[in-house]
């Protein structure tokens, strides 16, 4: 049986976790290959849109990173994220995807490790769960 | 001279009667066109060939309904999708949020005057999730609203007669409003049984008003009697789902005060009338099919 | 064998009829109801109560505004709220403008086409009568207008809230109503003095069946009434048998479902007996309108057809004092000038409860009923509509009045004809009726 190699999207606000991430190649610390990164101006700026298309378009995991609070370049657009991922998490349970797919972290600017260790986590809580659902039905 | 049809599907005929609301002008226009097939004014039965326009009201709820409406699209030159249920579904979209079985077994066998109970099964069609027309068919061109306005339907038909495609508003009800855009966060979500402040945003004041991400077109009547705009007239261009671009921006509003989420109750502010042609609704679908 | 007519036009709503005939006598009638069931009372189960009003609305593009009505009124039941007179009194208005525009539809548009231009709908009608179709399109016209005015927009309108209405009527819309409303009256005059003289011309009565029913309706002290009052009950000698408050109907209505119709049919409780709402019932059951011209009608039609009428024909007769009438009480109502008054909306709290909220639609008795929680949810929905109350009737009249036609020879696609003009004389409104038919005469090889 092949093994389950989830994708995953990850969007990383610029003003933290992406700065952490792109540090990684000069770092010789790299992060999982299944994590797919978009960069965004701000956490806030992740609308339950593209969370969605995401899914339906056979994302196995969405995680978002954001600033620690009180952190947020643009004052709380972490806190809305947080509102945001919160009830997508529960539009995720009627849908019947479980909800845990969905996971945002508040990492401000830590340490690649610590940023891997998350990534790395999530991996395989994805892994666990088995693939999207609806990836299967494609055609 | 041009041939003319209104299909009906799942609708509640409110399209038609919108379309007999042009008043005086529908003379004119009797003499103009043919009106071959419209089952509330004309006894031809079937659907005739070679028509030119057809105006396909409400969306589709039974195997009856994908047979017409593909029959409407092979007989005709330009299928236009006209009204809410036929572009989104609906408000009876909303039922797609249920469990057909329970919500048929609910309605003909549990309801509190129901004493003989049976799911209707004889020569009647099977019924299906509502879906939006376009879902089955091509759909060359749409006019949302529940209704469109009158004046919208007449206009659009005397372009297409003429060949060309008819303009489509470009803005959202809240640029049509006069009480808004919204000057700052609101305190408190409010419901519509609380009387709001005149001369106010409604959003401002915390009541789910969709005019932010609703087409224009309407002259925003609803806020200006007083009424949050619901999000009749379907996504407005930029809004590709209406009820994740409402939820976005409400999240921005007033975050902290949507504590509970719950789809089934939500989607009477989000969804009301494009439930069936949501991105959740694509979701749900797929998982459906997928459980087979 | 088994024929089928299907659809049947200029209704609302869609609807077949299937008649099984063996050896040329009708064994069976099927009214099918055939128009996609929505599930309405599914689907409003979690809504806030409130938000009733405006889905209620959609299900019916004719009738929307006694939903609206209907729904409020339940609520207000729930919530034990009593809306300040002048909200009322615009909600009549509302509520008359609405029963002139759906009656000016049904009489022009769906009853006149069959008498004066067979076959040929309202495009024969528009071409050999334009003069006709311009005066009832004037009529008409007036009834939307008043529905926008009051209610916001024309169709579905969105200004009835909990406690009243969301906006007053201005000194100059009101200037405008009384002005046209005026106009529109002795129009009506005119068109009804011509249908009642159609149907003596063409002895129209007789072409209908009689069939004795139980009848329904709401009277408010002999006054013929349409939105608040006891619902009454008449036999088919002529007495009223019950009155009860719409709350308790539960006790008087029951329900069968079918398996070949997606519309439910409504008897009564306590006997098992049809019965039928609508123009004919309201007329048989009340004493008098209340306004001059209306009740100058009555006496007329009432000199005709006597009390109880069961001649299926005379709904439309009905229909036209109807119409008077509601131009009659919408000019009465916009002369009072309480209607001006900005106190129309009352103080509101959500609890815990059920209500009830019953009005007469144009086409009949309509019931919504809602039970809510403490936060004003809904739990739980039922509704009678007025035209499902009405099909029992009709696929028995259709059972007689297609043996009796083929008994006596008459060829099966004129009894087809024949079927439909009965099924159009209830002005049945199958969006609501699916909440409702189709006759199907199914030829099988013989």
């Amino acid at each position: 049986m092949k093994e389950f190699k989830p994708t995953i999207i990850a969007f990383l606000c610029r003003w933290s976790a992406y700065g952490v991430a792109d540090v990684a190649g000069i770092s010789k610390t790299s992060y999982p290959s299944n994590i797919r990164i978009i960069k965004v101006p701000c956490s806030g700026r992740v609308s339950p849109l593209h969370i969605l298309q995401a899914f339906n378009n056979g994302a196995d995991g969405v995680l978002i990173f954001g600033c620690l609070e009180g952190g947020c370049h643009y004052i709380d657009g972490n806190l809305r994220a947080i509102h945001r991922v919160k009830q997508l998490k529960e539009i995720l349970n009627i849908m019947g995807l479980n909800s845990d797919r969905l996971e945002m972290y508040l990492v401000g600017s830590c340490n690649l490790n610590k940023l891997v260790n998350y990534m790395k986590e999530f991996t395989e809580r994805i892994r666990k769960l088995g693939p999207n659902p609806l990836k299967l039905k494609e055609g | 001279m041009k041939k003319i049809a209104i299909i009906s599907l799942m609708s509640d005929g409110g399209c038609h009667i919108a379309f007999l609301d042009i008043h005086e002008e529908l003379l004119q226009l009797l003499n103009q066109v043919d009106l071959v097939h419209s089952y509330m004014t004309v006894d031809r039965k079937d659907i005739p060939y070679n028509i030119d326009i057809a105006l396909i009201e409400g969306g589709v709820r039974t195997t009856h309904d994908i047979e017409l409406l593909k029959e409407a699209r092979s007989k005709a030159k330009i299928l236009v999708a006209m009204g809410s249920c036929a572009c989104f579904g609906g408000i009876p979209g909303l039922s797609n949020l249920y469990d057909l079985t329970s919500s048929l077994n609910y309605v003909y066998r549990e309801t509190p005057t129901t004493i003989k109970g049976v799911i209707p099964h004889e020569n009647v069609p099977n019924v299906i999730r509502v879906a939006p027309i376009s879902r089955y068919v091509k759909v060359d061109f749409q006019i949302p609203g529940c209704p469109p306005e009158s004046k919208e339907i007449k206009d659009a038909l005397v372009s297409l007669l003429k060949g060309e495609i008819p303009p489509q508003p470009t803005k959202t009800v809240c640029d049509e409003c006069k009480l808004g855009p919204p000057k700052k966060k609101p305190k408190r979500l409010r419901r519509i049984y609380e009387p709001p402040e005149p001369n106010t945003c409604l959003l401002e004041q915390g009541y789910f008003c969709m005019g932010s991400v609703t087409r224009a077109g309407c002259g925003a009547k609803c806020p200006h009697a007083g009424i949050p705009c619901d999000g009749c007239r379907g996504p407005a261009p930029k809004a590709l789902d209406q009820g994740a671009s409402i939820l976005n921006a409400l999240i921005t509003l007033a975050y902290e005060n949507i504590k509970e989420f719950s789809l089934k109750r939500h989607s009477a502010y989000f969804y009301r009338y494009s439930f069936a042609s949501s991105i959740i609704e694509d979701l749900i679908r797929k998982r459906l099919v997928e459980k087979k | 064998m088994m024929v089928r007519i299907e659809p049947v036009t200029r209704i609302e709503g869609h609807m077949a009829i299937t008649l099984v005939i063996e050896k040329n006598k009708v064994r069976n009638v099927q009214v099918n109801i055939i128009e996609p069931p929505r599930l309405f009372e599914k689907f409003m189960e979690g809504k806030p109560v409130e938000e009733a009003i405006r889905i209620a609305e959609r299900i019916c593009g004719i009738c929307y505004v006694a939903h609206g009505l209907a729904s409020v009124k339940a609520l207000e039941n729930a919530w034990n709220i009593s809306p300040p007179e002048t909200a009322i009194k615009l909600r009549r208005l509302l509520h008359a403008g609405g029963y002139i525009h759906s009656h000016m539809l049904h009489l022009a548009f769906l009853a006149l086409p069959d008498i004066l231009c067979p076959g040929e709908g309202v495009v024969g009608l528009a071409k050999k009568y334009p003069q006709l179709c311009k005066k009832a399109i004037f009529i008409r016209k007036f009834g939307q207008e008043v529905t926008e005015v009051i209610g916001g927009r024309p169709i579905h309108p969105s200004s009835i809230v909990p406690g009243g209405m969301s906006k007053p009527l201005s000194a100059e819309a009101r200037e405008f109503l009384l002005k046209k409303g005026k106009e529109v009256l002795k129009t009506a005059i005119e068109l009804v003095d011509f249908i009642f003289d159609l149907y003596e011309k063409y002895e129209l009565l007789n072409v209908y069946p009689e069939d004795p029913t139980y009848y329904m309706g709401l009277v408010r002290n002999g006054f013929h009434e349409t939105y608040d009052a006891k619902l009454h009950i008449m036999n088919p000698e002529g007495e009223i048998v019950d009155v009860f408050d719409g709350s308790r109907y539960v006790d008087y209505i029951a329900e069968d479902a079918l398996p070949y119709s997606f519309v439910k049919h409504p008897y009564l409780r306590i006997n098992g007996e049809k019965y039928r709402v609508g123009t004919l019932a309201r007329i048989n059951l009340a004493e008098k309108f209340g306004t001059p011209i209306a009740d100058k009608y009555f006496a007329k039609l009432r000199s005709i057809i006597g009390r109880p009428s069961h001649n299926v024909g005379a709904y439309n007769l009905a229909r036209a004092v109807e119409l008077i009438a509601s131009i009659e009480k919408a000019l009465e109502l916009l002369e009072d000038n309480q209607i001006l008054s900005k106190d129309i909306r009352a103080q509101v709290k959500p609890k815990a409860g059920v209500g009830v909220g019953v009005v007469e639609a144009p086409r009949g008795v309509l019931i919504h009923h809602y039970e809510v929680d403490d936060e004003g949810v809904i739990k739980r929905v039922n509704l009678i509509v007025a035209t499902q109350q009405n099909i029992p009737s009709l696929e028995r009249e259709l059972f007689q009045v297609a043996n009796n036609l083929l008994s006596k020879g008459v060829e099966l696609s004129r009894v087809g004809q024949k079927l439909e003009t009965i099924v159009r004389a209830y002005d049945p409104c199958i969006s609501c009726a699916t909440h409702l038919v189709k006759l199907k005469i199914v030829n099988d090889k013989e």
